[in-house]
């Protein structure tokens, strides 16, 4: 044999051996690997704002109340019952559960209710959701077990904003507070020596190993108070592109994706022998905004054009091959009968031309990529829309995510007189949908100012109950109202998807209206 | 100091990094305040009220003049401190030394590829001139320098991930084995702490980031490497050595393969700045969670902040690389200090 032989079979046994050692399948396991294409910056709750990071927080800690899977409605979480709140809305009353304990050993009491509350709204970190308790105004602690709140203002969402992952209870042993609100003006330095790198809390995992970027171990912790999870590990791999996650699921590297593949990606999904496809409820909505101190968008009856002239299947269909739904109120529809759908009733079967007869030229601005890979082809198809009207001519400009935020918002100061925006609530409750756009001081908006819409804002808010018949009331009516004077225009909600290989179950559980993904609900069959 | 001394050599050449250190901050500086808007406002500017945003934008003294911006920038980094990003609740300082050492490892494992491809087939197809080898050897030099890092990593993604599942398609290692943290390097890491899956796991999410990453630059070496070896082989001291009844074999390598080496070191050094640019794409292709990836996510998030610390430090590493790129030429060949 000669010397290059034998050194071409050495190489191929190599080549062989490692091909077999390094099989992905040879380091596979039991437990669970879920892809995502978000990233995780932090995990201390009063920094804690992005999805994802909230998604981590809801595995490994508690909030006083949450949302079991698949319902919509709010439920004690650490809490017995639901609270007591009194006449006048501005007292609520909680009473714990005995024998919660955290995973450092420590036991749960109403000192550490009032300790992460309090320090999540006065760290006051600006990247962080601290703003949701800011009604609060005062905590009591009278023993152990009760936590009184005493709010601000009265405020009927205030329990759905409880359940958000910046009123995650810690322990008060580990964690550090300042003792009063930092300021706004207050240098990064001065509220970031507060948080903290790695978390403590009471939920059903702990975090084992947290590599930003790369991936995130958690392991189920033997002393938490519910149910025991269906697996005993769970492993969060961070892709850089959605085409690699796809590969990764693909190529069984994973075992459930979740967050997000593009449209395309998901229609390749869509009749695999391998993987099944789960749809949720939307909850991010897109829209279009216009400036009314800018022409053409001063004129009551060119926003009335527009928002007749949108066809919103049309976008859902040939921009987001159906990942989505028309929208036709800032609300969803995942919120029932608070949902309205005005702008149909206002424009459904009319034309453009109903409201004007000459031709307005109009600029549309849109940040490309800030909002994924199909924004261009939406705001192309927006064009195309208005043009087929044969009253508009439309020029569409794009700007980088930073100086488009710097010149489209606030309305004072903004120079672009229509412009493509999205959002995703801070809280489930249809208010998180509708003040942040028509209050006329608490926007960050601030392109609608009707005193009327700020009473209206204001009685929703002092509703004596969430879902009372005088709170879905006010709520048709302040949607009937932005649907006449159209400071927005909504087009359409994006539905969220979950992707899991065929011998994963528990995914349809999870995938319910209130968008929090349970990992202790997943199982792998034979795992 | 004599003039032509190593010493001499090294102060002038420490002497004119100082401008070229400055050149560069200020480019950083310039080019990333040109771009329109600020990062208060990107990050934050959907979630807070404009008089917070201001009273943010002042606190991080964005409303300062522009050259007094400047003058903190420069002494802040010259103190070490690439400064806070917006979205991150560590310092620039803390995210280079949580990543530097997952891009170091990606950007020394393509090294060793590019060199073992490049040297070797470089070396082989000077000694085969103007046979097939050589034309195969000098049409792949070209072809793998060519082909974009994206497409062949994708290409490489697809086949040997996706369709033959031979190996992991991205990620650092598999997270169930990530070492016990000693010097970051997963690899060293992990045989320090004896961890062999951890070991296994890391070379097996290494193999194609490395390999895409290393051919590249190593269609570089082939043909420069060729290049030399043929010139070398051509100088008459080879003939000399011929002429004493050497043998081929030791004529081309131990005689002539060593002196064409050196253009190699120069080329080598230059090679890493290279290799760290391009770990930018090769670490987004395979979710690499690197210094470059970082960068990408903070460019993606707006954080200008931590963009501007990042590329400061990897602009202060890439003119410490050459300025030691010099001297080892120096030391190597002492033609170069006169």
């Amino acid at each position: 044999m000669s010397k290059a032989t034998r050194f071409a079979r050495l190489m191929a046994a190599v080549a062989g051996l490692g091909a077999a050692v390094l099989t992905p399948a040879a380091f596979a396991g039991g437990n669970i690997i879920i892809g995502t294409t978000d990233t995780v910056h932090t995990v201390d709750p009063a920094r804690c704002y992005d999805f994802y990071c909230a998604n981590i927080l809801h595995n490994v800690g508690q909030t006083l109340v949450s949302y079991p899977p698949g319902s919509s409605k709010i439920a004690p979480e650490l809490v017995k019952s639901m609270p007591g709140i009194s006449k006048d809305g501005l007292t609520y009353t909680f009473k714990l559960r005995q024998g919660i304990k955290f995973q450092n050993g420590s036991k749960l009491t109403s000192k550490d209710v009032k300790f992460s509350l309090d320090r999540a709204l006065w760290i006051n970190d600006p990247e962080g959701a601290g703003f949701l308790l800011a009604d609060m105004k005062q905590i009591d602690t009278p023993d152990p077990t009760t936590v009184v709140i005493h709010l601000k203002t009265p405020d009927v969402s205030f329990v759905s904003k409880l359940a958000y992952t910046v009123a995650t209870i810690l322990p008060s042993d580990v964690y550090t507070s300042p003792n009063k609100p930092i300021p706004n003006d207050a240098k990064p330095g001065t509220y970031r020596k507060f948080e903290r790198e790695t978390f403590v809390g009471s939920g059903p995992y702990k975090i084992a190993n947290f590599t930003k970027d790369q991936s995130m171990l958690l392991t189920t912790w033997k002393g938490y108070s519910g149910n025991k999870p269906s697996n005993d590990k769970v492993l969060v791999r961070f892709y850089a592109k959605s085409s690699q996650m796809l590969v990764a699921l693909k190529s069984g590297e994973i075992d459930v994706a979740f967050r997000s593949f593009t449209p395309a990606q998901t229609k390749s999904l869509e009749n695999s022998s391998e993987i099944n496809e789960f749809k949720g409820k939307g909850a991010s909505i897109r829209y279009l905004v216009f400036n009314p101190n800018l022409e053409p968008s001063k004129s009551l009856k060119v926003r009335r054009a527009v928002a007749a002239a949108m066809d919103r299947d049309r976008i859902v269909k040939n921009v987001l091959d159906g990942a989505a739904e028309p929208l036709y109120s800032m609300v969803p529809p995942a919120f029932g009968k608070a949902s309205v759908p005005a702008f149909n009733t206002r424009y459904g079967g009319k034309k453009a031309s109903d409201y004007i007869d000459h031709k307005v030229k109009l600029t549309l601005w849109y940040s490309r990529g800030h909002y994924g890979d199909t924004e261009t082809a939406f705001a192309q198809t927006v064009k195309r829309e208005l043009e087929e009207t044969n009253l508009f001519n439309v020029t569409l400009k794009s700007a980088e995510w930073a100086q488009f935020t710097a010149s489209a918002y606030p309305a004072s100061t903004g120079q672009y007189a229509a412009f493509l925006m999205g959002w995703y609530p801070d809280y489930l409750d249809p208010d998180d949908y509708l003040a942040p756009f028509y209050a006329s001081k608490d926007s960050f908006l601030r392109v609608y100012n009707n005193k009327h819409m700020d009473q209206l804002l204001g009685d929703e808010r002092t509703a004596s109950g969430p879902s009372t018949d005088s709170r879905l009331k006010t709520f048709a009516e302040i949607q009937q109202l932005a649907a006449r004077d159209v400071p927005i225009v909504p087009l359409y909600v994006v539905t969220p998807f979950a992707y899991a290989r065929k011998d994963i179950s528990g995914v349809a559980k999870t995938m319910g209206p209130a968008q929090i993904f349970r990992y202790w609900v997943l199982s792998k069959n034979g795992g | 100091m004599k003039k032509g001394s190593f010493g001499h050599y090294l102060l002038m050449r420490v002497l004119l990094s100082i401008p070229m250190l400055l050149i560069l901050l200020t480019l950083v500086f310039v080019l990333l305040h040109a771009a329109p808007g600020d990062p208060v406002t990107a990050t934050l500017g959907s979630r807070l009220p404009p008089d917070q945003i201001a009273a943010r934008k002042e606190a991080l003294g964005l409303n300062d003049p522009i050259y007094i911006q400047y003058f903190r920038y420069i002494g802040h980094a010259l103190e070490g401190d690439f400064g806070h990003p917006i979205t991150d609740s560590r310092s620039v300082g803390q995210i280079i030394e949580d990543t530097a050492p997952a891009t170091l490892e990606l950007v020394i494992a393509a090294m060793i590829v590019a060199v073992l491809v490049g040297i070797s087939v470089g070396a082989l197809a000077a000694r085969l001139r103007d046979t097939a080898f050589d034309l195969g050897g000098r049409f792949f030099g070209i072809l793998i320098y060519a082909t974009p890092l994206f497409w062949s990593a994708l290409l490489a993604q697809l086949y040997l991930s996706a369709d033959l599942h031979w190996l992991p398609s991205s990620g650092r290692i598999g997270g169930f084995y990530v070492p016990e943290h000693i010097t970051g390097f997963y690899t060293i890491d992990s045989i320090l702490t004896g961890n062999w899956p951890a070991l296994w796991s890391t070379l097996s999410h290494l193999a194609l980031p490395a390999i895409t990453l290393g051919l590249l630059v190593g269609g570089v070496f082939v043909r420069l490497v060729r290049v030399n070896m043929l010139q070398t082989l051509r100088s008459d001291y080879i003939d000399a050595a011929r002429a004493r009844g050497i043998s081929e074999r030791s004529v081309v390598y131990r005689h002539a393969f060593k002196n064409a080496l050196i253009p190699v070191i120069t080329i080598m050094g230059l090679q890493f700045a290279l290799l760290i640019g391009n770990a930018t794409l090769s670490e987004t292709v395979f979710s690499w969670p690197g210094m470059a990836r970082a960068l990408v996510l903070f460019i993606g998030a707006r954080d200008y902040a931590a963009v501007q610390g990042i590329v400061t430090f990897i602009a202060l590493a890439i003119v410490v690389l050459s300025l030691l790129i010099d001297v080892i030429n120096a030391l190597i060949d002492p033609r170069v200090r006169y």
